[in-house]
């Protein structure tokens, strides 16, 4: 399991990972091994239960992700569509004390269609983890940059362009 | 008859800014002005780099982005460390010409004052206003850091005095999903294209256009 906070701090999430009660809930559901990339914050995780591992930055994070069958990750859109991306499960966990929390949106649609679990804020890490776990996923679709490069060439008007605008 | 002359100035004046702006104020989308149909390729581009996920954004805009269509230039805040460090990372073929990337003073660092926020944008604007008239750029793609907008204001600028056409694309960022951004506000009347990535923005905005997942 990889828990990634990007390059904010977010303390609380830490602090909620490190916790006994949810190091049980993950071991119950067959979970070994935790890392955890603290950023900018300065709570250093305990060992206990799982094999717990923790850093604050690495250039990428690839190898982590891809060797993670769970991301718990703050709501930065970076982290959020990296994860999607490399096709893992998800929990996004808001932090609310960041100021006109808008990455509560983002979360939000990712969630509604299927694409992860979500955490209104770090205390309900610990009740959404089963969920993120079990729930039916709607694969992130890929990117597609066609219709872009469209755009692009039809604002420009460097071709002449024989579909309608839309 | 220095009255005459200075009332047929602004009388010229006027002219050119209402003209102006019916040509670049849209509330809708509008139709392809073919602005640059027959003109030599690649177009100058310019790219406004903000910092962290803005610039993530932005360069999965310019994956796969033909460079014999668009040269680009890229503009960086000037106490943004990162993104060039990330174009170089991610992207080896646009960051081997450094002559490209450039830099240009923060209007608003987190946490200054508003009287000091005045000054700094002013030499934003100023800084703004040389690289444009240098860079002298034909397209201007910018997803919404706080950094691109005295680059618009410089650009609109020059397309008002100096009759330099440009084509200005906007991209909200992806964690607007509901509402636009400041940035995407200031905008939206004046870009030529203004791209969202939700299709619930894309209802809301006349003006804005959802392409699908482009992230």
């Amino acid at each position: 399991m990889l828990v990634t906070v990007g390059t904010t701090c977010f303390d609380e999430l830490v602090r909620a990972v490190d916790t006994e009660a949810f190091h049980e809930k993950a071991l119950a559901l067959g979970f070994e091994r935790l890392v955890v990339q603290r950023g900018r914050g300065s709570h250093r995780p305990r060992q206990l239960g799982l094999k717990t591992e923790s850093f604050d930055l690495k250039p990428s994070l690839d190898e982590e992700l891809k060797s993670a069958s769970l991301v718990i990750s703050h709501a930065g859109a970076g982290s959020i569509i990296e994860a999607l991306r490399e096709r893992r499960r998800l929990l996004v966990v808001v932090n609310p004390l960041l100021m006109n929390n808008h990455q509560l949106e983002l979360a939000e649609a990712m969630q509604k269609r299927g694409h992860c679990a979500m955490a209104a804020d770090a205390s309900e890490v610990v009740a959404r983890l089963q969920e993120a776990v079990q729930m039916d996923l709607t694969a992130y679709p890929a990117a597609n940059l066609k219709p872009w490069h469209d755009l692009l060439e039809d604002a420009c008007g460097v071709v002449p362009v024989s579909r309608a605008p839309g | 008859m220095l009255a005459v002359v200075l009332v047929c100035a602004w009388l010229t004046l006027a002219a050119r800014v209402l003209w102006w702006m019916l040509e670049r104020i849209s509330w809708d989308r509008t139709e392809n002005r073919r602005r640059w149909a027959g003109t030599r390729l690649p177009l100058r581009s310019l790219v406004v780099l903000g910092s962290g996920g803005h610039t993530m954004e932005m360069l999965s805009l310019l994956k796969d982005l033909d460079q014999d269509k668009y040269r680009c230039d890229f503009i960086l805040g000037d106490t943004d460390s990162t993104s060039l460090k990330k174009v170089q990372a991610t992207r080896p073929d646009l960051a081997e010409n450094l002559e490209r990337f450039h830099s240009i003073p923060r209007s608003r660092e987190v946490g200054q004052s508003w009287t000091s926020t005045l000054f700094s944008t002013m030499k934003a604007l100023a800084s703004c206003l040389g690289l444009i008239w240098k860079l002298r750029p034909q397209v201007l793609i910018v997803n919404g850091p706080g950094t691109c907008i005295p680059v618009v204001a410089a650009a609109l600028f020059f397309e008002l005095v100096a009759f330099r056409s440009l084509s200005l694309v906007f991209v909200e960022s992806v964690c607007r999903v509901k509402s636009l951004s400041m940035t995407g506000k200031l905008t939206y009347l004046v870009s030529d294209s203004f791209v969202v990535h939700w299709p619930e923005l894309a209802e809301r905005y006349p003006k804005a256009q959802y392409l699908g997942v482009l992230l």
